[in-house]
């Protein structure tokens, strides 16, 4: 800020101080011409060697031969100018003696070096006047943004090192010190434009930071330029001194543009990066190479150097219209319709010769055709707004818009929470836009205040959110105003300050706009989902809660059945045992031992028949041959037994099984014995069908018959026939239980059983 | 001379049964209480017969046989069970065992049938025959198997060569639950090897 501030304060001293400055030079430079003639004292006197111009029209009256005796007036030995180098550099008047002894005044005038008189003056004159308008322009239509005051200051030292090169020539002392501090502090204040463009542009900045050092290079050539017109003397080794200077900085400068071209290839980098080289462009190829290689040019060293005053200029682009990468854009854009027009023209124009070539001169064909391309250049500008009016169709370049809006979308879609995703919307639009300040305004109707993602900035009046539309973006004095969402609580809007600088193109709108409904979009969604997550979060703790209860449950289950296994074995394998063993005490001792085998035989059968019993009893809780021959094994034993004690025709098929978890044999086999036994002693049925299924990742059991059935709302509510107790354990792993049966109408189940990850599921929760 | 080991977690059902043959000297015997110990220690000293429970709690009897056969082919196995023996007769088929005994039978049954197959004969219940003639209707009725897509897919997998690991991978299936797969379709096909199943496989054209 202080820097921003001191900078602007400097513009109008600066200005001020180039318009003083530049009148002199330019004064000075119209004070005489520059002649740059090489003299040499022989025998104390001084004698022509070499002009410089050669087309100069007053050489003709000169020759080799001829003394030199005043310059203006100015006898020879006290010349001012010879000081620096053995040349009459400058001069309105040349008086000169013949060998004959004839003196003669040679008057020179600037038309007579009209070459001279163009490069050294008209240009740098019409050069100096250009910058000026320029840079008042910008100055007016851009604020004062460091950048831009930058860019003034660089442009005014371009303008002032061009104007006085003429005059530094002439060896005039403001002229060297000016000419030699502003060739080197151009240079650095476009390293500091530089650094300050790359974080306007945010592309990474390669070299040091502390540009402030670098200003030492033109007070070092300040300060050599004073040094010179006191000591004349060394004026060439000073000068080659700051020339160092000066290409220093530009292959810092050079290197720094190449390097982070080459390393983030970013467009507004190679749009900078061609302003600096296309200019020395012609230099080299009509001037540098030429003249290395076949000893002749095909412009002029002057000529060519004069592209590189166009420097400055192309960075105008870098502010004027407000981004580089705008600049691709309307070219592109331009080009494209150029294309589609120049196409057609054509197309036009072979067409019209073709059909009325003899009565048509060329100039009217010419004619013609810039008209046609003219005017439908023209028509595609205009259809372009058209369709955006109606259709929010736009010419893109490269679809950008919409890849950003998918990227943008795809960025803010992954949060779950609203006051994230507000951050981060304004986020993207603030990155994409390149705008600063983006922020999200919350209005709360209940309390009527303002909240906003960033700390105080809420300049905003209530009354303009209250009258926002839906989708209406609103450009108000220093921000745009976009209608973000709104419900019964709060409206929200998104604000983005452009302090009057920017203007958002059309097209940038258009991607807010629909950028703004998406977000629009996954607020609803986002509340729906926080929402919903508060539900889970309260089931959850209710489950908690239920937690005890069910293991008390399980617990008091667990109790019951232990209690009935002890009183069934307590009422019959231990009664047989008290049985048996009071049998066997009674024969131990028997006094008459006449039949104790035929007695002992009679113990020995009743106790195979409680050891029966009690193996019944034991495969009834631990399914026999499930562990060692499997589950198809141990179902048909199953069956095998049901069929023995059953009075109805029992038709069964069994599918055989590939089953992931082994728990799941256990609970087919349990269902099967659950399913029979109530077929054994409910159904009265006269034909019973239960199959085994296999299905993808699963299995599905059918049951049928044609027995007495019941009313299905029954077994809900009551306990009866171990139904509720078989849905509990389909449920249990995640499967299916359906039931359908009438009184008198038989009953049909099916229960369906997938394997997955819903089963891993439950082993969690029950592990 | 009869050289016969019994395998039974019981103690007390290994002392009783070992107590059964004292008085038979031709016959010796040696007991084993781990199931887990016995294939280490048959390799230094195998026995003629095998009298082994079923229901073991490290492992079962039926697998222990299993094992007991592939190192001793010539091994005679009866398996002595408190289970209902019917049960079992298929394995008797599928010469898995050679004997069934159930630990209700008398002192009498038990000599006669080691005796008899130490012998080269088989002694069986007479409700052995009631088994065979369920098995040869059940037979008529499926005379060929039909093999379910799982198990068709299985057995192409073991018939390109797959390793279990392999197999496991293509199936997206724990290793341990491979194995148990395998050894289902095996025992269905009454194979005790890869290459018998698909031999079988082929040779039925089951593929």
């Amino acid at each position: 800020m202080e820097i921003k501030s001191l900078s602007s304060k400097l513009v109008w001293p600066a200005i001020m101080l180039y318009l003083m400055i530049g009148s002199y030079l330019i004064y000075v430079g119209y004070s005489g011409p520059l002649l740059e003639i090489e003299i040499e004292k022989e025998n104390g006197e001084w004698g022509v060697t070499q002009p410089y111009y050669k087309d100069w029209t007053g050489w003709r009256n000169i020759s080799p031969s001829d003394v030199i005796l005043r310059v203006d007036d100015v006898p020879m030995d006290h010349l001012h100018q010879l000081k620096y180098k053995s040349m009459i550099v400058t001069a309105d008047k040349i008086t000169i003696m013949k060998p004959n002894g004839e003196i003669k005044d040679i008057h020179i005038n600037h038309s007579d070096i009209p070459h001279q008189f163009y490069y050294l003056l008209l240009f740098p004159f019409c050069y100096y006047l250009l910058t000026l308008f320029i840079i008042i322009y910008i100055y007016f239509n851009q604020k004062s943004i460091k950048l831009t005051n930058l860019l003034i200051f660089f442009m005014l030292t371009v303008s002032l090192a061009y104007v006085s090169s003429g005059v530094s020539s002439r060896v005039n002392g403001i002229g060297i010190i000016v000419n030699r501090s502003s060739m080197v502090l151009c240079l650095a204040i476009l390293l500091h434009f530089l650094r300050d463009y790359y974080s306007f542009v945010k592309i990474n900045w390669l070299f040091t930071n502390n540009i402030k050092y670098f200003y030492v290079f033109p007070v070092i050539a300040f300060s050599l330029g004073c040094i010179c017109t006191f000591y004349p003397a060394y004026y060439i080794l000073l000068s080659d001194v700051v020339l160092v200077l000066f290409f220093i900085l530009l292959i810092i400068i050079l290197s720094i543009l190449l390097l982070s071209y080459f390393k983030y290839k970013s467009p507004q980098l190679k749009v900078l990066l061609s302003s600096i080289m296309i200019p020395f462009l012609p230099f080299l190829f009509l001037y540098a190479l030429p003249s290395i290689f076949f000893d002749t040019y095909i412009l002029s060293g002057e000529v060519s150097s004069l592209f590189l005053l166009l420097i400055p200029f192309s960075f105008i682009f870098t502010q004027v219209a407000e981004r580089l990468f705008d600049i691709e854009y309307h070219i592109t854009r331009l080009r494209y319709y150029g294309i589609f027009a120049l196409i057609f023209t054509l197309w036009l124009i072979v067409g019209l010769y073709c059909i009325a070539g003899k009565y048509l001169t060329i100039p009217v064909i010419s004619g013609v055709s810039l008209f046609t391309f003219t005017s439908l250049v023209v028509l595609f500008y205009i259809k372009e707004k058209v369709d955006y009016r109606k259709r929010k169709i736009l010419f893109s370049t490269k679809g950008d818009y919409i890849h950003q809006l998918y990227t943008a979308v795809d960025r803010i879609g992954k949060t779950i929470k609203i006051d994230e995703l507000l951050k981060k919307f304004a986020q993207e639009v603030s990155l994409h836009l390149e705008l600063e300040n983006v922020f999200v305004l919350t209005y709360n109707y209940d309390t009527s205040q303002f909240t906003s993602t960033v700390e105080g900035r809420l300049s905003i009046n209530p009354a303009l959110i209250e009258d926002l539309k839906l989708g209406e973006i609103r450009r108000i004095d220093k921000v745009y105003l976009a209608f973000l969402h709104q419900d019964a609580h709060y409206k929200r809007a998104l604000v983005l300050e452009h302090k009057n600088s920017i203007h958002l193109k059309d097209e940038e709108l258009l991607w807010l706009e629909l950028l703004l409904l998406y977000v629009n979009n996954f607020i609803e969604n986002t509340k729906m989902v926080e929402e919903l997550l508060e539900e889970l979060r309260h089931m959850r703790q209710a489950d908690d809660s239920q937690l005890p209860w069910l293991s008390k449950l399980l617990w008091l289950r667990f109790e019951e059945e232990k209690y009935q296994l002890a009183q069934e074995l307590h009422d019959t394998n231990l009664q047989e045992q008290l049985h048996i063993a009071r049998e066997v005490d009674v024969l131990v001792n028997a006094k008459d031992t006449t039949d104790i085998q035929q007695k002992l035989d009679k113990i020995h059968q009743q106790m195979i028949t409680s050891l029966h019993d009690l193996r019944a009893y034991c495969e009834n809780l631990k399914p026999p041959l499930l562990d060692t021959l499997g589950l198809n094994a141990a179902l048909e034993k199953l069956i095998r037994k049901v069929i023995e004690r059953a009075s109805f025709e029992l038709i069964y098929t069994i599918d055989r099984l590939y089953l992931e978890d082994e728990r799941m044999n256990l609970m087919i086999y349990r269902l099967f014995q659950e399913l029979l036994n109530n077929a054994l002693k409910h159904s009265y049925a006269t034909t019973v069908e239960i199959r085994l299924q296999e299905m993808d990742d699963g299995f599905e059991i059918i049951y049928k018959d044609d027995g007495l059935g019941c009313n299905v709302d029954d077994i809900t509510v009551g306990e009866s026939m171990g139904i509720q107790g078989m849905q509990e354990r389909v449920k249990a792993f995640n499967g299916q239980f359906y039931i359908d049966s009438q009184v008198n109408e038989g009953m049909f189940i099916r229960i369906t059983v997938k394997e997955g990850s819903d089963t891993l599921d439950y082993d969690a929760y029950s592990g | 001379m009869i050289t016969m080991l019994i395998v039974d977690d019981h103690p007390i059902v290994l002392e009783g049964t070992k107590n059964l043959f004292q008085e038979n000297e031709d016959i010796i015997v040696d007991t084993e209480s781990d199931a887990t110990h016995v294939i280490q220690r048959i390799k230094n000293k195998p026995y003629d017969i095998y009298l082994i429970d079923i229901n073991m709690p490290l492992e079962n009897g039926i697998h222990l046989a299993r094992n007991i056969k592939a190192i001793q082919s010539n091994a005679s196995i009866i398996l002595y069970t408190g289970d209902d023996i019917t049960d079992y007769y298929p394995l008797i088929l599928e010469r898995k065992i050679e004997g069934i005994l159930a630990k209700t039978a008398s002192k009498e049954q038990i000599l006669r049938t080691v005796r008899a197959i130490a012998n080269g004969e088989i002694v069986l219940p007479q409700n052995f025959l009631d088994f065979l003639d369920n098995k040869f209707k059940l037979q008529d009725a499926k005379l060929d198997i039909h093999l379910n897509e799982k198990e068709k897919k299985i057995l192409r997998l073991i018939a390109e060569g797959h390793t279990n690991k392999a197999i496991a991978i293509e199936l997206n299936i724990p290793q341990r639950t491979t194995e148990r797969y395998l050894t289902q379709l095996f025992s269905l096909l009454n194979v005790d090897s890869r290459t018998d199943a698909v031999n079988l496989a082929e040779r039925m054209n089951l593929l």
